[in-house]
């Protein structure tokens, strides 16, 4: 069965900022990365539907109605303790993004159906943590050392981009993307 | 043409919003709340 997924790919600067720092850390600490590096934001966890026409047309029609200037910012570093521990980028939390992805969630409900249960956490630790993963595989042996060097980057208010565009994946590639200026449900 | 591709998109974000994506990905001219 096919598998979907939406989220944004990182644009400007973030998406430099992060590619740059996963290099260095890849390069420093000789951990392999991906050939292909994508910074991006996961708003919903993967699903699987049987009306792909109309995931779609709801998908365009929910995003059409935020018209207004959104950004996002990139404000720290965080981990993930899994077995495998992962490292991140925190973005600061926008009101206006979780609005849209609790829209999305809401409007395509009846439509999907999430292949792994949402994670079950206290009351206080339910927000939406957008977070973009810088490197994941093989940092366990390192993490100490990778951890203090990202907590002595230094961060500016420029690593903020403006929300540009929502994808809606299929088995990994780009199905559509909603583009907020142009108004459309770009495919290829 | 590939429609993913950014071109059309950027030129219309200027136009809505008086902002440019500088090659850098830095936008100018920088708005106040990001001051």
């Amino acid at each position: 069965m096919d598998k979907y997924e939406i989220g944004i790919r990182l644009g400007g600067y973030p998406k430099k900022y992060l590619k740059a720092l996963t290099c260095e850390i890849s390069k420093k600490f000789q951990i392999k990365k991906n050939k292909k590096i994508v910074p991006h934001l996961n708003f919903l966890r993967p699903f699987t539907t049987n009306n792909e026409t109309e995931l779609i047309e709801n998908f365009g029609k929910t995003l059409s109605k935020y018209n207004q200037l959104i950004t996002y910012t990139l404000e720290g570093f965080g981990t993930f303790e899994n077995k495998e521990k992962v490292f991140y980028g925190k973005i600061k939390s926008n009101p206006q993004i979780e609005n849209m992805i609790n829209d999305l969630e809401k409007s395509l409900e009846e439509n999907i159906n999430f292949i792994n249960p949402k994670i079950k956490l206290p009351e206080e630790k339910q927000k939406i943590n957008l977070h973009c993963s810088i490197i994941s595989k093989g940092v366990n042996k390192y993490f100490s050392e990778i951890d203090y060097f990202l907590n002595k980057q230094k961060f500016s208010k420029n690593i903020t981009h403006p929300l540009l565009r929502v994808y809606l994946l299929r088995n990994k590639f780009i199905l559509r993307e909603f583009d907020f200026y142009l108004n459309e449900n770009l495919d290829e | 043409m590939n429609s993913f591709i950014f071109d059309r998109t950027e030129k219309a974000f200027k136009e809505k919003t008086g902002f440019e994506i500088t090659k850098d990905g830095l936008l100018l001219p920088v708005p106040e709340s990001f001051q």
